[in-house]
């Protein structure tokens, strides 16, 4: 299989607001972590991508498949929203009859044994809940169909950091190299901790769409004094589209080579890129 | 369809014995009111299969549900013929509970009315297995005739706007054939209407309105943005 999922030039426009000509690709092996502020579309390109939403123009295949809405695609598809979905009346059980229902390659054993290590009460309503327990409900209805596909939406949102520690592992349990995942989130730390690619989507257009390693490995943020900026907006290093943020007690510089920039500018304080400081310079950096 | 059916009756199911209870409770009230017990039948086929198809609909509204629906191997096309097809079921099987409660309280009113002079009745019509089939027949028919403008509003609005529109509908509907009854009526043969000739008609005109109904919702549907 090629790709899992490729996007290319898909537009969905709204009164106020417009997907534009979006590409996006996720190959198998693949943990790709989508990134933006609120409202900038990410929500809207993963339900664009899922067939919650039409869009206008461009073409969205997944798993291979041109039509993303077909039902065997689907089959092969696991989901996981901010909020659990699952009507607040259903018992954790009746959520397994679901996926019975629905699921040619549903696995009861399987999720029981998910709910078991999830400590789910299979006689607990899913209103009664909590949100970490709901996540995990989520999960364990992904994952019991043995997709090929995870897509998650805000998956620990409001989690406590055990509870995401414990999300992210089952995340990186799923992972081989025939699966992938693509997975929204502002919660940058925990895209440090397993994606192996990030994408920032602003204003319903693609930012960047590096490698974590690009990120978190090769750049840095140069803390210049006043006296440092122009010579270091002069390097190449600091790359043609420069991004520089004015602080009070500092200009923060982005740098694309870390170890080189040190080489030419040992006096200038550097620091490891974070993908949050990356995003808010790409995002609020001046464009010199 | 199939699948489809199966998700609406795994979220319904938990909610069929409040819903049959508060029927069980407008039947007494309504047998004890009335007298009428063979037009039963006609109440909780169209109270029950609203409620069964107004839950769910609420369901789809709350939480995502109907959302996330469609990222599970189901097209739109599934969610839409399901529903309906839910609908055929739940408009089916409360007919056959009409007709049951008819038939354990038609012939204890029966005996009642026979003993008493029946003063403190509303209405009375007695009981009988073929009056109770007719009804069983208009119930179903209205039934499915209501659900043919209910569903379409609540699959592409939701039941939110689509509680208003009904209402709205509610009340235009009838002012719409005040100003035209006479109009239809009286370009109707008599032949028409006859109690046989309508019998037949109106499940016929139910049904095609039912089928109408659905291409409808279902292009209406696939429009839909969640």
């Amino acid at each position: 299989m090629n790709h899992l999922i490729n996007v290319a030039g898909v537009t969905k426009h709204y009164k106020d607001f417009a997907l534009d000509d979006v590409n996006l690709v996720v190959d198998p092996g693949e943990i790709v972590g989508l990134i933006g502020r609120n409202g900038a579309g990410k929500t809207t390109l993963i339900k664009s991508l899922l067939g919650i939403i039409r869009t206008n123009n461009g073409t969205i295949e997944l798993l291979d498949d041109a039509d993303e809405h077909a039902a065997a695609t689907h089959e092969r598809v696991g989901v996981v929203f901010d909020i659990c979905p699952f009507v607040g009346e259903m018992r954790v059980s009746d959520v397994a009859s679901l996926g019975k229902a629905t699921f040619a390659t549903w696995d009861a054993t399987k999720f029981d044994g998910l709910c078991r290590n999830f400590s789910l009460d299979e006689g607990k309503r899913v209103k009664e809940l909590s949100r970490g327990m709901g996540m995990r409900l989520q999960l364990a209805f992904a994952l019991a169909h043995d997709p090929l596909l995870l897509v998650l939406d805000e998956p620990t949102a409001g989690l406590d950091p055990i509870a995401r520690e414990e999300a992210l592992d089952i995340l990186r349990d799923f992972m081989d190299d025939d699966r992938a995942i693509l997975i929204s989130s502002h919660i940058t730390t925990d895209l440090e901790h397993v994606a192996d690619r990030i994408v920032c989507i602003d204003e319903g257009k693609i930012v960047f769409d590096v490698s974590k390693d690009d990120i978190c490995d090769a750049a840095g943020v140069a803390r210049c004094r006043a006296d440092e900026v122009d010579a270091v907006i002069e390097s190449k290093l600091t790359g043609t589209d420069k991004r520089v943020l004015h602080g009070a007690f500092s200009t923060d510089v982005l740098v694309f080579d870390r170890i080189a920039f040190a080489r030419e500018f040992p006096d200038v304080t550097l620091d490891r890129a974070t993908i949050e400081k990356y995003m808010t310079l790409m995002l609020k950096g001046d464009a010199r | 369809m199939r699948t489809m059916f199966l998700c609406d009756l795994v979220v319904i199911r938990r909610q069929l014995p409040q819903i049959a209870l508060t029927s069980l409770i407008c039947v007494l009230v309504f047998g004890v009111l009335t007298a009428a017990s063979a037009a039963i039948v006609i109440m909780v086929s169209l109270m029950v299969t609203y409620m069964i198809i107004v839950t769910l609909a609420a369901y789809d509204d709350a939480g995502g549900w109907a959302a996330f629906r469609l990222t599970l191997p189901v097209s739109r096309r599934d969610v839409v013929l399901g529903r309906y097809a839910t609908t055929m079921v739940a408009c089916l099987a409360s007919t056959a509970l009409g007709i049951a409660l008819s038939a354990i309280i038609g012939p204890i009113e029966t005996a009642v009315l026979s003993s008493t002079t029946g003063g403190e009745v509303l209405i009375t019509m007695g009981w009988n297995l073929s009056d109770t089939l007719m009804f069983a027949l208009v119930g179903i028919s209205l039934s499915l005739a209501y659900m043919a403008v209910v569903l379409p509003v609540y699959l592409t609005i939701g039941t939110t706007k689509g509680a208003r529109l009904l209402v709205v509908l509610l009340f235009m509907a009838p002012l719409a054939l005040l100003a035209m009854g006479n109009g239809i009526v009286s370009s109707i043969p008599e032949s028409f209407t006859t109690g046989m000739v309508i019998l037949v008609a109106l499940p016929v005109v139910a049904l095609a309105l039912f089928a109408i109904s659905a291409t409808i919702s279902m292009r209406l549907y696939a429009r839909r943005d969640l």
